[in-house]
């Protein structure tokens, strides 16, 4: 079950560079449906408003709904429009790509297109992480392009630096997905910094403590720690070499970054006798945009078969 | 896992299906309007396999011009039926223009 929701929730794609590549499509094409059905379904409940608010008054159904749906359909049209402008952009560039004489050149103005670069995405690991030569670890995202930035580990904190506009935290995911296949060793991302920050630091300076007693005492590991090698960390840099040339995609779409909260009231409120709740710290965009973007198709299709055929009501 | 997923969809799917098919309402349509007399008649039918009552909205414009007479009227229709709906219209010459409206539900 931890593995699923790891695959589909939280970290999609990390697990090899053709998922990155996907993932990066088909979040996307996530931002474009969820902002074409948003538009429609707007523009469906402004023409059939008068119908729509005859079948809710008729049905002893909350006329508000019709409000609610407004504001949901507002709310998300305006979430997923810079998403889908910057998939707008993935299918310019990469046309502009195909046509172009010169690749190189051409995949280096993309790159340059995408402007200034600043702090991305940090995570906190559960294990400390170090190498065994004692070099400080830090993994340059470089292709024939130019730079993408970097990725630094320093104890168990592990961030993107000098990254496109934020930066991606499913890099981050990738590149600790890798580390672990690696290694061989369970590394989990505990705390993610842009969902919540506070905890994170307060996380990561225990760690720095132990780390720093463990230097005192001179003594072997206090947090548990995992070594990498030379031939690790030559592996590990291949691995994110092969989805830098997707990074510039990546860059174009925005990262929304949420926790996910699954809720099932198996005796609803107003009793809420029993509840089953699962929470995950991080849902991955490709996830919280997919499943806004189902219940949008789903609450569209509704509102659309009612139109097309209005259900009975008491005349 | 995905064995019950797909359960749930089909179940839903099904569901779906079934309240579509067993509380649909009508989709009335009008086939011909016109004046007899002081009486208004119009032939409705229903396109839809469902039923339920409908509205049927008469604007009686006279050729000459001035104000419509209006006149509203309920019925029910059954399934892919078709019915005459007729209502005498106090006030009306018999020369009138008939323009109807049909809406479901009524409102």
């Amino acid at each position: 079950m931890r593995g699923l929701i790891k695959r589909v929730i939280s970290e999609p794609g990390a697990e090899t560079p053709k998922a990155f590549a996907l993932r990066v499509r088909l979040l996307g094409l996530t931002y474009v449906v969820l902002f074409v059905a948003c538009c429609a379904g707007e523009v469906l409940l402004a023409l059939k408003g008068k119908l729509l608010v005859t079948l809710a008054q008729r049905s002893n159904v909350e006329t508000l709904t019709i409000a609610f749906l407004m504001v949901f359909y507002g709310y998300l049209a305006a979430v997923s429009a810079p998403g889908a402008f910057g998939a707008a952009r993935i299918v310019v560039f990469a046309v502009r790509r195909r046509l172009a004489r010169d690749l190189v050149a051409e995949r280096r103005r993309q790159v340059e297109v995408l402007g200034q670069r600043g702090d991305g995405p940090w995570a906190a690991l559960a294990k400390a992480v170090e190498r065994s030569d004692g070099l400080p670890i830090r993994f340059e995202l470089r292709d024939d392009a130019g730079v993408h930035g970097a990725i630094e580990v320093q104890g168990a904190r592990v961030s993107q630096v000098q990254a496109f506009r934020r930066g991606s935290a499913d890099l981050l995911a990738y590149f600790v997905r890798q580390m672990s296949d690696v290694t061989g060793e369970d590394i989990p991302i505990v705390v993610w910094g842009q969902i919540d920050d506070d905890e994170g630091e307060k996380y990561l300076a225990q760690v720095e403590f132990a780390r720093a007693l463990q230097r005192h005492l001179q003594a072997p590991p206090l947090w548990p720690t995992v070594s990498l090698r030379p031939e690790q960390i030559e592996e590990l840099g291949r691995r994110l070499r092969s989805i830098t040339p997707c990074l510039t995609d990546d860059a174009l779409l925005p990262d929304w970054e949420y926790e996910a909260e699954h809720k099932l009231p198996v005796i609803p409120e107003p009793l809420g006798l029993v509840s089953l709740g699962r929470s995950t710290k991080r849902a991955d965009p490709v996830a919280a945009m997919g499943f806004a973007t189902l219940i949008v198709l789903l609450t569209l299709a509704v509102v659309v078969l009612f139109v097309v055929r209005p259900p009975w009501v008491p005349g | 896992m995905t064995r019950a997923l797909i359960l749930l969809l089909a179940v839903s799917v099904g569901a779906g299906v079934l309240f579509v098919r067993g509380c649909s309402g009508a989709v009335p349509e009008l086939v011909s309007a016109r004046m007899r007399g002081t009486v208004v008649e119009a032939v409705v039918r229903n396109r839809g396999g469902g039923e339920g009552t409908i509205q049927v909205d008469f604007r009686l414009r006279p050729r000459a011009g001035g104000a419509p007479l209006l006149h509203s009227e309920k019925a029910t229709l059954r399934p892919h039926e078709t019915v005459r709906i007729e209502a005498r219209v106090d006030g009306a010459r018999g020369d009138e223009q008939v323009d109807v409206e049909l809406d479901y539900p009524p409102r």
